[in-house]
């Protein structure tokens, strides 16, 4: 089943009244998703609150999802409107503030959402810097195999044929590679998917 | 930051369990993905796996976004408890356009931003129908004109009819020659008798007068701008002094 058909099983799950099933979607997409929404707003709070809405938004949106385009395309849509839907609002409402100190006041709310943002970089940093170390030291097989998948996308077939081996062992290496990365980032991302 | 669990490994739960998990988050699980999912979303360590393994993807991927807290997932859920349990008819497989295949050295992520391009076949038809109706055009202007310049015209046989008075014994020539004269058309205008039989230049004149009228007629008439108002003038072979 390719990724695109586990996202429509999923979509089909939610459909059907499991709640759950979002869940794994929105794992799935939610940092995709506020790469995307940051595009059009600078404030980090401001990704979160609008990568929510753009969930919250498919989400209601399902009922009517057909499946005619992909689910992640069709996300895509939906948090692209709603940034920029964010954005008008935004300007309607720094433009309708007559007061001058109300923007400033506004301002400066932004930049104390900006300082609390090292905090969150740093844990990036550290999960960033934790997976690439990881991957430096697999074996080479195990680096090649993972970085080809992950990298440039590559499917199992694909990568047995430059890696000259079997497509069995291909599913072997990937899965040991990750295993290896998880081990290191457990201790970062707790039991129940929460960064510490 | 609190190292719990450090060396505790995903093989320690359940190995083949995490390897499907691999498999089935590169989208390349050749087992029951419904079973798989339903049990992803049913126990917390497997949807822990399935977070960390797209944490490791989108940081490969250079897509993990620190604005996304560790309290995302979870307060998205409870906004979304609160929200109406959708009941609607699944969608159905078949209306799913099948997956391009996915070409080597460009990743998924990079697949699904190439925007899709719907003008392509659209422009593609219009470009089409333009060079088809352009030539459609041509076609009809050169044709029109190869046809009325090139119309062939058979030769008619006139039968020359002599009629007698009754003071006058002598006939009344209507035309020189009794036997039936053949005109043939000169390229253009100009009717002329053929070769092997005698000229008449009353008759040549007034056949080459009638053409002269028919063609500035209709001819002319299709042709549009000053060019339709010109003249066509034929050249006359007979003498001044025989003309009538």
């Amino acid at each position: 089943m390719s990724e695109r058909e586990n996202d429509l099983a999923l979509v089909v799950k939610v459909q059907a009244g499991e709640k759950a099933a979002f869940d794994l979607l929105v794992v799935k997409y939610q940092h995709k998703i506020a790469n995307l929404v940051s595009r059009f707003v600078n404030d980090h709070s401001e990704v979160q609150d609008v990568t929510q809405e753009a969930f919250i938004k498919a989400y209601r949106g399902l009922k009517n999802f057909r499946g005619d385009s992909a689910f992640y395309t069709w996300l895509y849509r939906i948090a692209i409107n709603t940034a920029k839907n964010h954005l008008a609002s935004k300007s309607r409402r720094i433009t309708d503030g007559t007061d001058a100190a109300e923007a400033e006041q506004y301002a400066s709310a932004s930049a104390l959402h900006d300082i609390a943002d090292p905090q969150r970089e740093m844990m990036t940093d550290q999960i960033a810097e934790v997976v690439k170390m990881t991957i430096e030291a697999l074996p080479d097989e195990l680096k090649t195999a993972i970085t080809l998948r992950e990298l440039q996308g590559m499917s199992y077939e694909e990568i047995a044929d430059v890696m000259e081996c079997p497509i069995g062992t291909v599913r072997s290496r990937i899965f040991r590679a990750r295993d290896a990365i998880d081990q290191k980032l457990r201790p970062l991302v707790d039991e129940t998917g929460k960064e510490d | 930051m609190p190292q719990k669990d450090t060396q505790k490994s995903s093989f320690n739960s359940d190995p083949r369990l995490m390897h499907d998990l691999s498999e089935l988050v590169d989208g390349e699980f050749d087992g029951n993905s419904e079973t798989l999912l339903n049990k992803i979303s049913g126990d917390d360590h497997c949807k822990a796996a399935w977070h960390r393994y797209h944490i490791m993807r989108d940081v490969m991927q250079r897509d993990y976004h620190p604005a996304i807290n560790s309290d995302f997932t979870a307060s998205l859920s409870r906004q979304i408890a609160q929200e109406d349990v959708l009941s609607v008819a699944p969608v159905e497989t078949s209306n799913v356009a099948p997956l391009m295949p996915r070409k080597s050295g460009v990743s998924t992520a990079r697949q699904a931003r190439r925007p899709r391009r719907a003008w392509q076949p659209v422009a593609g038809l219009g470009l089409a129908a333009s060079v088809a109706a352009a030539g459609f055009v041509v076609w009809q202007l050169t044709g029109q004109q190869t046809t009325d310049l090139g119309v062939s015209v058979e030769t008619a046989q006139i039968n020359v009819v002599t009629e007698t008075t009754d003071n006058n014994t002598q006939p009344i020539l209507l035309v020189d020659a009794v036997a039936p004269a053949v005109y043939k058309q000169e390229p253009g205008t100009r009717w002329m008798a053929s070769t092997s039989e005698p000229r008449n230049a009353q008759v040549e004149q007034r056949l080459n007068s009638l053409l002269l009228s028919h063609q500035e007629d209709s001819t002319m008439g299709q042709i549009q701008g000053m060019l339709a108002h010109s003249r066509v003038v034929a050249y006359d072979s007979v003498p001044v002094n025989d003309s009538f």
